[in-house]
């Protein structure tokens, strides 16, 4: 039995906290360097507040209401079009303005059909979040190969690099995990135990992106474009 | 949880984990070949630039130290000739003018090349000259400031002097600028090197960039193979400020 | 006519064309006299020592010791010589070295044959002979360099008028820019002109605006 599972609920409930508020460094360094780096890179620290915001939202959702599914319904939607909108002002090359709205668009039927149409937006709904998390991982991607064939300086210094690597993590991990429970039906009990791990994977994907807004350049290099 | 479901359980774990370390696996070995590719393409760019920096000043020496003297020569030995015949006499005088032109293109050729005051004298001088010639010729009004004791090695002084050409020229030709101020400074282990105009500016994501071309990807590659960094801030009306840092390098 | 002794003369180049070029003119001249060429600055200094010449014509850049050099040891130990640089291009730099070395003047060696003999003639009277071709920019730079040779610090007094005109000059006006600046006729421009020459006893723009700068008439920025 894996040892996560034997702990009680009361600590196990203290791990889980202390785990997904792990975005909390991201974002402290985030309120002190925003001034001071590039538009472009902005948008990632928006990224992690609406990240925390959510985190806190949903602590409160949950005591009052007994659910935090409507905010989480929410808030994928919101990051999803963020991090579509930073993957696309990060394209070195070339920005194609016809990719990025026909992925809005398909975020944006995706998430209406899962939340209006099939289910209720009262309900946590996987049907979105497994879409959203392959077009994410897609992009994140693509950012990396644009990095290594483009790139010139050291990678493991590189914010955009940080990122994507971050994304690709969580949101490989996540997707797995989505289609799971989507394709079969799971006891409360183990669901839970998946979130365990899945804020394991959270715990590191935040600390790469508080590296991350740690070493985001305060200028623009110049990169030229090929 | 029952029994089935904990195999399953055991069955992802056992699967995160191997999906875990094929990434690290993967991002560890992506930036080891990063790394090592990019070795390799700083040395075959520093090759490339130091070949084509040593032709330019062999063909410049050629010009300069062979050709202009052996012409100058020759027009000294058609001033010899005395003749009072007033057809040869403007025939002799037509030739002269020719040599002259000459000569002065040689000047400008080898100039262009490689220029003296940047082997005899550093950059600094060469720079101060470049910029008191441009401001003469051109609409563009250059000034140019060094901090004191600045030393510079020879081999970056003649990347970064051409860098500074570049990116007058650039100023000149595309942004129509009629002020550029160069700074050179050193700040601990770094020399910076800025170059403000006044000219149009640009998007610096714009496409326009691409369409600048072969000028600023040179600067680019100049600036790589110094290893230093290259910062650009402009935008429409607002001129554009190259901020060029590259690490210190004591001649000895 | 009576028979005065010639100015002697002494060349280095390393080309060796451009020098028997030089020679056959100069020689064929009244009152000069070749006494000996040599290729670059070691064997000029061994001329210079037996033949103590009035005037060296020298190339700047020489195989072994370039003129810069040779100049610098000859002005040194002969400062009775009165050398000339060669230069083949209008370089600045160089020439603002060679002056700095002790040249009293310099020509490019593209010079009219009358401009060269010009320019011996002045420097044999030692005064100092910028080549025609010089630029304001370049006369600033002779300016501001340690170039003084001792005719140059005898401060004629200039009326107000001329001292305006002068800084005009520096300033690269023509006498017709002078003339509207000023609301002169350009006649009148040209006439202090000449009396500028003449006060200062130089012979170019640039000798003015090397004399004035020298004298503080005129302040570079």
């Amino acid at each position: 039995m894996p040892a996560l599972l034997s702990i009680d609920p009361m600590s196990s409930y203290f791990i889980l906290m202390l785990f997904s508020y792990s975005i909390l460094p991201a974002a402290v360094i985030a309120c002190f360097r925003y001034s001071k780096v590039p538009a472009d890179n902005r948008l990632f620290f928006l990224i992690v507040w609406v990240a925390l915001f959510n985190e806190i939202l949903s602590d409160i959702f949950a005591v009052t209401f007994g659910s935090s599914a409507v905010n989480g319904n929410i808030y994928v939607l919101v990051e999803a079009i963020l991090y579509c909108l930073l993957f696309y002002r990060w394209q070195v090359q070339r920005r194609r303005k016809y990719v990025f709205w026909s992925l809005i668009g398909l975020l944006l039927v995706a998430w209406i059909s899962d939340n209006l149409i099939l289910h209720t937006v009262v309900q946590t709904n996987s049907l979105f979040r497994i879409v959203y998390s392959f077009i994410l991982v897609f992009l994140a991607l693509d950012q990396i190969n644009q990095l290594i064939t483009g790139e010139r300086e050291n990678l493991l210094k590189n914010a955009r690099f940080l990122v994507s690597v971050g994304v690709v993590i969580f949101f490989t991990y996540k997707a797995i995990i989505e289609l799971l429970f989507w394709l079969l039906p799971f006891s409360k009990g183990f669901q839970f135990s998946i979130y365990i791990l899945m804020d394991c994977v959270n715990l590191l994907v935040n600390l790469i992106f508080a590296l991350a807004a740690l070493w985001i350049p305060t200028k623009q290099k110049f990169i030229l474009p090929s | 949880m029952d029994t089935n479901e904990t195999k399953i359980y055991l069955a992802i774990l056992i699967a995160a984990g191997i999906l875990g370390v094929f990434l690290v696996f993967f991002v560890a070995t992506m930036i080891r070949h990063h790394r090592r590719n990019r070795a390799l393409y700083l040395e075959k760019l520093q090759a490339e630039i130091r070949t084509l920096e040593n032709e330019r000043k062999r063909i410049a020496a050629d010009l300069h130290d062979d050709l202009g003297p052996l012409l100058s020569a020759v027009k000294m030995l058609i001033g010899n000739v005395d003749t009072t015949a007033d057809e040869d006499r403007s025939t002799l005088d037509k030739a002269n003018l020719h040599i002259d032109t000459i000569l002065g293109q040689l000047h400008v050729i080898s100039n262009n090349l490689m220029p003296q005051a940047l082997i005899r004298k550093g950059l600094i001088v060469a720079v101060e000259e470049l910029a008191s010639e441009r401001s003469d010729k051109g609409a563009m009004q250059i000034g140019f400031s060094v901090e004191k004791d600045v030393v510079v090695d020879p081999e970056q002084g003649i990347h970064l002097y051409r860098i500074i050409g570049e990116v007058i020229h650039n100023a000149e030709k595309h942004a129509q600028a009629s002020r550029m101020d160069i700074k050179l400074q050193a700040s601990g282990e770094k020399l910076l090197l800025s170059l403000k105009d006044n000219g149009k500016g640009f998007d610096s994501r714009n496409s326009e960039i691409a369409q600048r071309g072969l000028g600023l990807k040179n600067v680019v590659s100049r600036v790589e193979t110094l290893k230093g960094s290259l910062y650009l801030d402009s935008g429409p009306e607002k001129g554009t400020l190259y901020t060029i840092e590259i690490p210190l390098k004591q001649s000895l | 006519m009576t028979q005065t002794a010639p100015i002697t003369i002494l060349l280095a180049d390393d080309h060796e064309i451009y020098l028997d070029g030089l020679q056959s003119m100069l020689s064929k001249q009244p009152g000069l006299e070749v006494r000996g060429t040599a290729s670059n600055g070691q064997q000029l200094i061994g001329l210079a020592k037996k033949q103590k010449p009035d005037i060296i014509l020298t190339d700047i850049l020489m195989p072994e010791m370039d003129g810069i050099e040779a100049t610098r040891i000859l002005s040194r130990d002969y400062p009775a010589i009165n050398i000339i640089a060669l230069s083949v291009f209008n370089e600045d730099n160089l020439i603002v070295d060679m002056l700095e070395a002790g040249a009293k003047g310099y020509l490019v060696k593209n010079a009219h044959k009358s401009e060269i003999l010009e320019a011996i003639h002045t420097v044999h009277q030692n005064q100092p002979y910028y080549c025609r071709s010089t630029t304001t920019r370049l006369a600033r730079l002779i300016a501001r360099s340690k170039f003084t040779p001792e005719s140059l610090i005898q401060v004629a007094s200039f009326s107000d008028k001329e001292k305006e005109i002068i800084k005009l000059i520096c300033e690269e006006k023509t006498s017709k820019e002078i003339a509207k600046t000023l609301y002169m006729g350009i006649r009148t421009v040209e006439g202090y002109r000449l009396k500028i020459l003449e006060k200062m006893n130089v012979k170019s723009v640039a000798g003015i605006v090397v004399y004035a700068v020298k004298n503080g008439l005129y302040k570079v920025e």
